[in-house]
């Protein structure tokens, strides 16, 4: 199969969805690579090391799109590129279609074959494509409420692991699943005093055995958190219901009950955020103040560390693209659930339930086209 | 005594000199304590509390210049003030003198009692009013170096501590000293591949023996450090030669042999910085970039963070104010010779060696003044 790596063209996105050494895995698999020009100079790869790993080098997304049977991305594909998508072309990326009314119809109409990595989805309910980047956010949350807390950044001038006779921060993760343990064990290793909220007793138990002496795990209760964020310096949201909006777990209204200078940081804020008063934010201007609280709500984090981030999701991403490319996108879907997951547009029809509910399409379910 | 405390005027200096439990603690030891009002409100203690403690709160400084018999405070006295020193007064601060002639010519002239905190040292050679400060700059310096990794910041994009499958960053610092060994903890606590650099022997076998196994100590050669160089993707600059000038431990020519976009954290700023391309920087504006590398090097970090320094600059500095207050500097000194390193300032004399040279003046053992 041709494989085709696009450079992301969208705004503060420095990742790459193919290292140099995922192009020699493809290459050992038997398929040709296109690369577009400087695909990943933002991850630290540059075209010489492509071209060694033995991909060909191409010089725009329009000869990418016209000759690769499949073709990479990180972020979904944006306007300048509907048409380019061709009929039958599998399109391999992160798409978020339940969010993006306009390019769910182009890719309804263009017939091309769309497979998402947030809803490759595991036997047990993992989300392999996503946990990377939770992983990613979530160590990165803390560095940024260290960061906010500072003086010159608005913040109330803690140091959140203190020293030797003087307390360190409060740190409160609301959530304990992937991103929320990441956190934690940032925090906890800067010598934080950390309180994980969660609700799942089981998952409470796991964290306790495994995290330091300095993470404390609560039951997640409306009267923990009201206690628990007055005290508190940095806040992490780290709450995500698949496929759901985030609950809104902090009101306006505790806002006031906060320390003035403490740090919210709103991992979830890609699925509406989990504090009433969040709003999207950018790398370039990534806080803005409400009631003395700091909100960092950047809705990309991970492009901010693209070298680390680049790595960690085509680590994820490979196996399965070897694997369509090795068997074809059909025979890939019949032979692995999780892939078949994955569809969410194939040939004109939505093929995913989440998607086909949210603009009121024909759902058609992915097995009856296989 | 009367102890007086003006509020801190110098640019980006949000410390300050003492809390209200200190001031309690002087008030029941039989002093009388004056504040200036808001003195303390970025570190967080507002002047209720300080009235609560028995401290009286005063309007203008002039008026606490004027009443004090000690002035107690962060940072030396700014050229607005130097008419407001009285002979015999004790003004006992961080002064810095060698770098400030000015100062020292004008405390000299008013005939005040000078003492520094950072010439402050114990039998062992340990400069005590300068631990807290250097563990909250090490601590500090790792979040500066995490923060500007980010590729929006300058840096070349890369986590700290990495992700499962990802390679962490790595971490040379230079220097196993207290700034050294407090930004290797947090490193290490983070996550990333962490070298300390020293030549000292015992030293190394202690750190060896504290931190955790993700730290290696080396012993401090240029052939060391050029070999690491390449790899490094951050370097704390931490070597202090107490009453010297830094070490220059990176020359120009050393940074083409580094990564684009790695970081420099010059913590040996304020002894002139232990990179040769570093100049002083400020929290407003605290870096730049020379040879693609990012330079921070800022001299006043702690600054940023009030509520963990003050807190932890107060623990330190509060016996030696209780034995000043109490028994007069003349005979402190006597009975003290930790408080007698501390005189730099001495009616009309200077009697810090170190001081006397650097500034050209002449110099007189106190001793003879005591």
């Amino acid at each position: 199969m041709i494989v085709g790596i696009l450079k992301e063209i969208k705004s503060e996105e420095n990742r790459v969805s193919m290292t140099p050494g995922g192009v020699e895995i493809m290459k050992m698999n038997g398929h040709t690579v296109l690369v577009e020009k400087s695909a990943g100079r933002g991850s630290g790869f540059e075209d010489e090391a492509y071209a060694a790993a033995g991909a060909e080098i191409v010089d725009t997304p329009v000869e990418v799109y016209a000759r690769a049977e499949m073709v990479m991305h990180v972020k979904e594909p944006l306007e300048s590129e509907y048409d380019l998508i061709r009929e039958d072309q599998i399109v391999f990326t992160y798409l978020h279609l339940a969010a993006a009314e306009e390019l769910t119809y182009a890719l309804i109409k263009n017939k091309s074959i769309n497979i998402a990595y947030e809803t490759i989805q595991k036997s047990d309910r993992s989300l392999p494509l996503l946990t990377p980047m939770s992983e990613v956010a979530g160590r990165m949350a803390i560095q940024q409420g260290a960061k906010y807390l500072e003086m010159a950044q608005g913040g109330h001038g803690v140091l959140l692991g203190g020293v030797p006779g003087v307390d360190p921060g409060n740190v409160v993760v609301i959530g304990g699943g992937v991103v929320g343990v990441n956190a934690a064990k940032m925090a906890c290793g800067l010598g934080a005093k950390v309180y994980i909220l969660d609700m799942s007793l089981d998952r409470l138990r796991y964290l306790s055995d495994v995290m330091p002496a300095n993470c404390f795990l609560l039951f997640s209760k409306p009267a923990t958190l009201r206690e628990l964020i007055k005290t508190a310096d940095v806040v992490v949201g780290a709450v995500l219901i698949p496929g759901a909006k985030a609950p809104k777990l902090v009101t306006r209204e505790m806002l006031t009950t906060m320390k003035k200078g403490a740090v919210l940081v709103d991992v979830a804020i890609d699925q509406g955020g989990c504090f009433e008063t969040s709003k999207a934010t950018t790398h370039t201007d990534p806080i803005f103040t409400v009631d003395g609280v700091v909100h960092y709500c950047v809705a990309n984090m991970p492009g901010a560390v693209p070298k680390t981030s680049t790595l960690a999701l085509t680590n994820a991403t490979l196996p399965y693209a070897v694997e369509i490319a090795n068997k074809g996108w059909k025979r890939a879907m019949q032979e692995s659930e999780e892939i078949k997951l994955g569809a969410n547009v194939i040939n004109g029809h939505v093929t995913y339930k989440g998607v086909a509910e949210a603009f009121n399409l024909e759902y058609v379910p992915i097995d009856s086209l296989l | 005594m009367i102890v007086g405390m003006p509020k801190e005027i110098k640019v980006e200096e949000h410390r300050f000199a003492i809390t209200p439990a200190g001031a309690e603690i002087l008030v029941q030891a039989g002093h009388t304590v004056l504040i200036e009002r808001g003195a303390g409100a970025a570190s967080g203690f507002e002047d209720e509390i300080y009235e609560y403690v028995g401290a009286k709160i005063i309007e203008e400084s002039k008026d606490i210049f004027e009443q004090a018999d000690m002035i107690l405070r962060v940072k030396e006295p700014q050229p607005s003030e130097f008419d407001l020193l009285r002979e015999g007064q004790i003004y006992f601060a961080y002064l810095h003198l060698a770098a400030s002639p000015d100062v020292a010519v004008n405390m000299m002239q008013r005939g005040v009692v000078g003492i520094a905190y950072e010439t402050i040292q114990k039998t062992d050679g340990t400069l005590p009013l300068l631990t807290p400060m250097s563990e909250v700059a090490g601590r500090m310096a790792i979040q500066q170096g995490a923060k500007y990794l980010e590729m929006a910041q300058g840096g070349h994009g890369l986590l700290l501590g990495g992700v499962p499958g990802v390679d962490p960053a790595t971490v040379l610092i230079l220097g196993g000293g207290n700034v050294g060994i407090n930004a290797a903890k947090v490193a290490c606590g983070l996550g990333a591949k962490v070298y300390v650099l020293d030549t000292n022997l015992d030293r190394m076998r202690y750190l060896s023996d504290v931190l955790p196994r993700n730290c290696f100590i080396l012993m401090s050669k240029p052939a060391t450090i050029r070999r690491l160089l390449p790899k490094a993707d951050l370097v704390v600059g931490a070597v202090l030669v107490p009453g010297g000038r830094a070490p220059v431990l990176i020359s120009e020519e050393m940074l083409p042999t580094m990564k684009k976009g790695a970081v420099l954290i010059d913590v040996a700023i304020d002894q002139g910085g232990c990179f040769e391309t570093s100049r002083e920087t400020t929290h407003a504006e605290p870096v730049y970039i020379h040879d693609a590398v990012v330079h921070y090097a800022v001299s006043n970090m702690p600054g940023a963070l009030p509520r963990t320094a003050t807190v932890a600059l107060t623990n330190a500095s509060l016996p030696y104010v209780l034995e000043l207050a109490g028994k007069g500097w003349q005979k402190a000194m006597r009975e003290n010779p930790e408080i007698r390193y501390g005189a730099n300032v001495v009616a009309g004399h200077i009697t810090y060696k170190a001081v006397a040279e650097a500034c050209n003046l002449g110099y007189m053992p106190i001793d003879s003044l005591l």
